[in-house]
């Protein structure tokens, strides 16, 4: 088996200070604000509001905020997001305010971002928010605007919706290179949704689904790209979730105010972020001689374990993975190493990704069941996460969780990042 | 209506110039060419119903200052901020809105141990109107108002009466954010 990273780089376990989660909150996924006429800052306000009561930190004490956020400037016509966190509430005029665009992996960014500041000793509390208000437009224009996180010349001018194409190809290579049968995808599409059904907040909580309806191709459930049918994609989802992330020193006072222990507040245990080749096809050409289809995803994840001290998948509790498409949990499933490579379907058939299986893989409903509101959605992964730990997760909650695994990839899998969550 | 026992019943009566559209056979979709409470001319512009003189005018889009203002409140999630505008407003049609809004509470209180059981207190009226008409819980419309404090004296003003539930209530909830998907900006 070829590793193609591994062998040549120095990875040490986190030696940094740690960071804590203090909490946050997530907008219900199934609401529509553009019919409601809200503008963006309304969502910012409900998560700003939402997070304090949530952690009962003072206001006051945030000392910086980042947004994430992909396409504002398409989506509702409103750039400098980042001044608008601070529009949330007078109190915080005045405070660095910074926005952060990854495409799909937005959220994910911002939180490394906050995370640097705090590790560098600069702030103590950091506000981090993720939001997307996508029903402005209709499908057709909204798949234009989600082009632009691929090499938009290349990959998606005058070609309608780009990314289930892309993310079809990904079935394709899994297809050329080991075979793939697509009632596996099905069965993600069946779990995802089930799992959603268990989450107040997700977007597909009340949808029906079946593994027959997934499984079947019809005037319901039509093909969108190569293999990809209708209900192996994520939906269209406003939303917005806020995290507070807080410095060890800030995190000792505030379990002592609340009569919390430290050990008992969850924290990031560690990361991994690359960055591929931006076209699809160029990442599959690097990886024609590999066993792994997406290296820098695999890298991401790889780094992320050794930062954090986890030896394989088996450390984790829980994983919360990107499923924009089924095809993207299916590469998931292998790269964390739960089966060899091309063999995901094993993990599938065996229910060891099932929310009762040995490693449950999105018990959240991931981006199928909760939705996917692009720049909110690694934010949204890292607070499942941290409720998860926290025992919090109510009727989603697996049991005694204590290390939950990330990934968040924007773009055709080119910004890849991969956190571990734990206490 | 006889068959209906509530403390609001001659409020459910049908306005007289619902009567008189009736027997003018004005009965909306079904009479196109007689029109409902909207006409369309010919030309397929709108025209409204004047209820006064049951005589059809053209559409004229009014904006009120204070309900502008409230909306764009409302748009920017600023829910307390909206409120405030309709409290202070001196226009007739701000009267309007925090009696209709009053009498709502009042309303709903006075349900209290006639729809549910005393001892649910206002918590399952609050969940039936939201979960069952989608509306605004009337313990949210009476926190936005200012409280138990502010909503009394305006009962009192608009001469509506207080539940006994109403006045042995003492806490109000926490704003719960996610209550902002009960307010529409348009």
């Amino acid at each position: 088996m070829v590793y193609t990273f591994l062998p040549n780089e120095k990875l040490k376990p986190m030696n940094q200070k740690p960071v804590y989660i203090l909490g946050g909150y997530q907008t219900d996924f199934a609401r529509n604000w553009s019919k409601e006429n809200k503008h963006i800052v309304a969502m910012i306000r409900e998560v700003l509001e939402g997070g304090i009561m949530e952690t009962l930190l003072p206001i006051e004490d945030i000392n910086a905020a980042f947004v994430a956020n992909f396409a504002g400037e398409l989506y509702v016509n409103q750039g400098l997001l980042g001044a608008f966190l601070v529009e949330a509430d007078s109190r915080l005029t005045g405070i660095p305010s910074t926005r952060v665009e990854a495409a799909c992996a937005s959220g994910s960014v911002a939180i490394l971002n906050a995370i640097a500041f705090i590790q560098a000793g600069i702030y103590d509390v950091v506000w981090v928010v993720g939001v997307e208000q996508m029903k402005t437009v209709g499908g057709q224009e909204g798949s234009k605007y989600l082009g632009r996180a691929a090499w938009y010349e290349k990959e998606a001018k005058d070609i309608d919706f780009p990314f289930p194409k892309l993310f079809g190809r990904l079935v394709d290579v899994y297809d050329k290179r080991y075979g793939i049968e697509t009632k596996y995808l099905a069965a993600i599409a069946e779990k995802n949704y089930a799992n959603a059904k268990r989450n107040p907040n997700a977007q597909t909580r009340n949808w029906y689904m079946s593994f027959d309806h997934a499984n079947t191709i019809g005037e319901y459930n039509r093909i969108l790209s190569g293999k990809l049918r209708l209900t192996d994609c994520s939906h269209v989802t406003d939303g917005a979730v806020s995290l507070f992330l807080a410095s060890s020193d800030y995190t000792k006072k505030h379990a002592k105010k609340h009569n919390k222990k430290l050990e008992s507040i969850p924290r990031i245990l560690g990361w991994g972020q690359t960055t591929a080749p931006v076209e699809f096809d160029k990442k599959i050409r690097e990886s024609e001689k590999d066993n792994y289809v997406l290296l820098y995803t695999r890298k991401a994840i790889l780094h992320a374990f050794k930062k954090s001290g986890v030896k394989n998948c088996w450390d984790l509790d829980l994983v919360e993975t990107h499923d924009c498409f089924t095809s993207a949990e299916y590469m998931a499933i292998d790269h964390f190493g739960l089966t060899a490579p091309g063999e995901s379907w094993k993990a599938i058939e065996n229910g060891v990704v099932n929310f009762n299986g040995k490693l449950p893989f999105n018990p959240s409903g991931g981006l199928i069941g909760v939705g996917h509101p692009v720049g909110a959605t690694g934010v949204r992964q890292i607070l499942d996460a941290f409720k998860q730990v926290n025992n919090t997760a109510k009727d989603y909650q697996i049991e005694n969780a204590r290390k939950v695994a990330t990934l968040n990839i924007g773009g055709s899998a080119t910004t890849n990042v991969c956190m571990i969550i734990g206490k | 209506m006889t068959h209906i026992v509530d403390g609001k019943s001659d409020e459910f009566m049908l306005p007289h110039f619902i009567n008189t559209m009736v027997e003018l056979g004005r009965l909306g979709n079904k009479t196109p060419d007689k029109g409902g409470f909207y006409k369309r001319k010919y030309d397929k512009s709108k025209t409204v119903l004047n209820i006064k003189s049951f005589t059809y005018a053209s559409v004229s889009c009014v904006k009120i200052p204070f309900v502008e203002q409230a909306k764009q409140y409302i748009r920017e999630g600023r829910y307390f901020d909206a409120f405030t505008e309709i409290k202070k407003s001196s226009e007739k049609k701000a009267d309007f809105i925090r009696k209709i809004l009053c009498s709502y509470v009042a309303y709903s209180f006075a349900c209290v141990g006639e729809v549910t059981h005393k001892k649910y207190g206002i918590e399952l009226i609050d969940k039936a109107m939201a979960y069952g008409f989608n509306w605004a819980p009337p313990t949210l419309i009476m926190q936005l108002f200012g409280g138990k404090k502010e909503i009394i004296p305006l009962l009192k003003h608009y001469s509506i009466e207080i539940p006994n539930s109403l006045l042995e209530f003492s806490e109000l909830p926490l704003f719960n954010p996610r209550h902002g998907i009960y307010f529409l900006a348009k």
